[in-house]
């Protein structure tokens, strides 16, 4: 599949986190959605609270680029970003991470885009974008993230 | 074609905006999974998931209120992620009494193609007039053909 065939597929961050987002440290906090307010996106108070949305798995596709669209509340907030996988056919239980930790600020909303070497993705393993606070002073808040995938190769 | 999913395993985000706010929770028995709330102006939300050039026909929540009071809303609602702007456009809005025992509330969505760079979801808001819980037990889409 020629390399035009590329297309992103974007997740609203507040409907596609599954289930309850409480963090051990901080219950009944964390990232939590605004209720009817626009625009609607999650928000995090707290510092390096990290959240998950799944890709979802399809053998042999390439993933290409990522990109994540937020906005700092205050002067240096914002968030980390990685891609993890893990081998859940054996005990594994440690992330290996794809790439590198992306860390974006922003007092506008923005959408940030990372760009690794492209990756397949392979029987065995799960598939998340990790999404980490970094609040220095007020708040940040996740709109969304997207993947651009490439061709399959199975 | 359509696709349907238990509530509570699909849903997104379901903490409140602010620390005992509304908000819908597990419901867990025999009998029971799905997602219940008791407070007005609880809202959940669920994806729908993105295939290039589908065709969105409806969708569909199976719900129930305890005494027959207060409605329901669905909403489907769309934005384009790949700009900063943030502003969502809603695609459908079905408001329904509540039954006296479970129903299928359903949206039209008119042929609307899923396009690239938007995300979608659908919106179930809990509009109770009294300390009765409502309860969600499925959500679902209704696709066609893929014109892409």
């Amino acid at each position: 599949m020629p390399s035009f065939m590329k297309q992103w597929k974007d997740f609203a961050a507040v409907s596609s986190m599954s289930g309850n987002r409480k963090p051990i440290t901080f219950p009944d906090e964390g990232w939590a959605p605004n209720n009817m307010d626009h625009p609607i996106k999650i928000t995090c108070v707290h510092n390096d609270i990290s959240t998950f949305l799944p890709l979802h798995y399809e053998k042999g596709t390439i993933i290409s680029r990522v990109r994540a669209k937020f906005q700092g509340i205050g002067a240096s907030d914002g968030i980390k970003l990685r891609i993890v996988k893990r081998d859940e056919s054996t005990t594994d239980t440690a992330w290996t991470v794809i790439g590198s930790e992306q860390t974006w600020t922003s007092t506008s909303v923005i959408v940030s885009t990372y760009n690794p070497t492209d990756f397949e993705m392979l029987e065995d393993f799960s598939y998340a974008i990790e999404i980490t606070s970094k609040v220095g002073v007020t708040a940040v808040s996740l709109f969304s993230v997207g993947v651009e995938t490439n061709a399959r190769l199975l | 074609m359509w696709q349907i999913w238990e509530a509570s395993s699909f849903a997104g985000c379901t903490l409140p905006a602010t620390p005992g706010g509304p908000a819908w929770r597990m419901k867990t028995g025999v009998g029971f999974n799905g997602l219940e709330t008791y407070a007005a102006g609880a809202v959940v939300r669920f994806p729908v998931p993105y295939l290039e050039g589908t065709i969105l026909e409806a969708a569909k929540v199976k719900w129930a209120g305890v005494d027959g009071e207060g409605t329901l809303i669905v909403r489907v609602i769309k934005r384009d992620e790949s700009s900063p702007a943030s502003t969502e456009t809603m695609l459908a809005e079905e408001e329904e009494n509540c039954p006296a025992e479970y129903a299928v509330i359903e949206a039209d969505l008119s042929s609307t193609v899923i396009v690239e760079d938007f995300s979608y979801w659908v919106e179930v808001e809990s509009n109770l007039t009294t300390d009765s819980p409502q309860i969600i037990w499925m959500v679902g889409i209704q696709t066609s053909k893929r014109i892409l």
